[in-house]
């Protein structure tokens, strides 16, 4: 898994490089924070030829082993102004590594105004096409008419007209694996947009005619482990709840300790959940033909994903998950999963963050602009983004701009971006990781309930925190979270990093690809930048009581401790 | 009648801690609350692992349960 295509969007030119020797124990995210170190000036500007965006697969790309084809992108964001890594399933890593392919880094800023898809051929050459007919188009029917010129089984990572116009919530957008839509998304940090500035509509990726082989150092080692991997997950019992439901179990759980956002992260306990909790998702997503148990990438066997459907049967969106629901249903105080379905197709369509966009309506509800509940209003307002109205192109700039402009004093972001779906006040372990992650608000940053910790107490909640996002960073480098459970401990982990990559490897020097990973996310933003500012919560956290009698409580001041690594 | 997680749940003084995760865990109206592994509060006060099986739960008791959980 070596080769680098470097594509100068100024010259057009595509070069074809062998990935530098220090580059070979990272992937994804590690592998983005050391190039960006290495290649982007971080006082850039986001939109401008100085910053470049990076898409590359994990340390275990190429390999049979499930879960591994993770697409990662990568570059500075326009959002928060410091260093992105978003992450997506889909089958653009998988067709990449299969054409050997580690990294594509996307570079310069063309002088006139046309239009290309980077397309790589099934022989493995690469060229810029003329993508003047596809200008214009959304996700969706950009992904129809590119599969019907280049064929159905194309990989794709695309923009809509969000990434065209410089959203800053704008997304890339990446082939589901079992519906073959553009509904996964590399989401956070508009990243859309940079690849839009470099007016590149898609990289299109055939499959490879003589697919890579994985120079597996020791392959006898590499099957015995893989199968006590894969015997693990499918034996426990998250992988059962994941295939049953799906990230939207989590809203069970989240719904009764007032982690769940309701109404612009009001802190207060949701009325409406039983209308979105999983039993009644599971009741509503098989009705028209919809089901359960999708993979996202090829090969995937944890399953988690899901298709939906109208009532009328037709298909209308995939992968609808609690980050979506949440934050487009309950935080906007929306209890209707045909309503919130049909945002989630709009928001994908379009290429815009579905956390980013729920943050954002919100805001605009507690401002007065449309009610809480109101679901045809909101979707009327991604209608203005779609349209490009003024106030559409302000909703794109994200939910911090928005809130300024309507004069909200709630706006529930960190670093620019809007939080998740979990309320700091319930889980402070991540409100610590929302504060203090270079990537801004991220709960996939560091997840930090976990034995031993009360999580509405401050006490442990910064070394918790610091801990999960060294493992989150190198999650992030290796595979899927949600195949990361079985995964990550002393038995599987350095089998087979050893048995891949030959020589004998350590748990520890494993977690230290995070640890670097971290100090150099932080040194480019504070190259950037960024200061301890920019490292704290909303105050109205610190000062709104929530329905289970917290507050967050954990001082700025407490929280730069995380940094002692 | 104990509380779990905020909601009010029957409960027969006596029973244990394990005996409710066993509850969660066959009830299927609770037993998606959660996932494999738990932090247990009972009355704000961490309950190791080890003390499931002896530590009682009784009439007004206030239980949290919390499971581990990743990305979304």
């Amino acid at each position: 898994m070596s080769i680098v295509l470097r594509v100068n969007t100024t010259t057009k030119e595509i070069i074809r490089e062998e990935l530098k020797e220090e580059y070979r124990f990272l992937g994804g995210r590690s592998l983005i924070a050391r190039v960006l170190t290495d290649e982007v000036d971080p006082t850039c500007d986001p939109l401008g030829a100085e910053n470049k965006l990076i898409l590359c697969t994990t340390l275990l790309a190429g390999t049979t082993l499930p879960m591994a084809h993770r697409l990662s992108a990568g570059g500075k964001s326009p959002l928060t102004g410091g260093i992105k890594e978003a992450n997506s399933g889909g089958t653009a890593a998988s067709l990449l590594a299969r054409h050997g392919i580690k990294m594509i880094i996307l570079e310069g800023l063309p002088q006139t105004n046309d239009w290309y898809i980077l397309h790589i051929q099934k022989d493995g050459s690469s060229q810029l096409v003329d993508a003047t007919d596809y200008v214009g188009l959304n996700n969706y029917d950009l992904a129809a008419k590119i599969q019907e010129r280049f064929g159905k089984n194309v990989g794709i990572i695309s923009i809509g007209l969000a990434g065209e116009r410089g959203y800053r919530n704008s997304t890339l957008q990446l082939i589901d694996a079992s519906t073959g839509y553009p509904s996964r998304a590399a989401a956070r940090g508009g990243l859309g947009a940079v690849m839009g500035a470099k007016k590149i509509k898609a990289v299109v990726i055939e499959r490879a005619a003589n697919p890579y082989e994985f120079p597996y150092a020791d392959k006898e080692r590499y099957e015995a482990v893989r199968k006590k991997y894969i015997q693990r997950v499918l034996s426990s019992p998250r992988t059962e709840s994941m295939q049953k439901v799906g990230t939207m179990s989590m809203i069970d759980f989240t719904s009764t300790v007032a982690a769940l956002p309701v109404r612009n992260f009001s802190g207060q306990f949701f009325e409406q959940a039983e209308a979105i909790k999983s039993k009644a998702f599971v009741e509503r997503a098989f009705i028209g033909g919809g089901r359960n148990k999708e993979g996202c990438q090829p090969g995937c066997i944890v399953r988690c994903s899901n298709r939906f459907h109208t009532k009328d049967g037709e298909y209308l969106t995939s992968g609808l998950e609690y980050e979506t629901v949440a934050l487009c249903g309950a935080n906007c105080g929306i209890a209707d999963f045909d309503v919130i379905a049909r945002l989630d197709r709009m928001c994908d369509d379009l290429g815009v963050d579905t956390i980013e966009t729920g943050a954002t309506i919100a805001v605009c509800m507690e401002a007065g602009k449309i009610s809480f509940g109101d679901g045809e209003g909101a979707i009327a307002l991604l209608q203005e983004m779609i349209d490009g109205t003024e106030f559409g192109r302000l909703l794109g700039q994200g939910t911090e701009a928005v809130g300024k402009a309507l004069g909200v004093k709630r706006i529930p972001t960190v670093k620019g971006q809007a939080l998740p779906a979990y309320d700091p006040r319930s889980i402070k372990g991540l409100g610590v990781t929302y504060a203090t992650s270079a990537m801004g608000a991220d709960h996939t940053a560091g997840m930090t309930l976990g034995p031993g910790i009360d999580p509405s107490k401050k006490d442990f909640q910064v070394e918790r925190s610091r801990q999960s996002q060294m493992v989150a960073a190198v999650t992030d480098s290796f595979t899927c979270s949600f195949g990361w459970g079985e995964l990550n401990n002393e038995e599987i982990l350095p089998e087979i990093m050893a048995s891949l990559y030959g020589g004998e490897w350590t748990y520890g020097q494993i977690m230290n690809i995070g640890k670097e990973t971290l100090k150099l996310e932080r040194a480019f933003n504070q190259a950037a930048g960024l200061t301890e500012v920019d490292d704290c919560l909303p105050a109205f956290f610190y000062n709104e009581i929530s329905a289970i009698d917290t507050v967050f409580d954990i001082s700025a001041e407490e929280m730069q401790e995380l940094f002692n690594y | 009648m104990i509380k779990v997680n905020y909601y009010e749940l029957e409960w027969e003084d006596g029973k244990t801690v394990e005996d409710l995760l066993q509850l969660i865990k066959e009830d299927r109206q609770l037993r998606l609350l959660t996932h494999d592994t738990y932090t247990v509060i009972v009355n704000n006060k961490l309950i190791p692992p080890q003390d499931y099986a002896h530590t009682p739960l009784r009439s007004g008791d206030e239980v949290r349960v919390y499971p581990v959980m990743a990305g979304g």
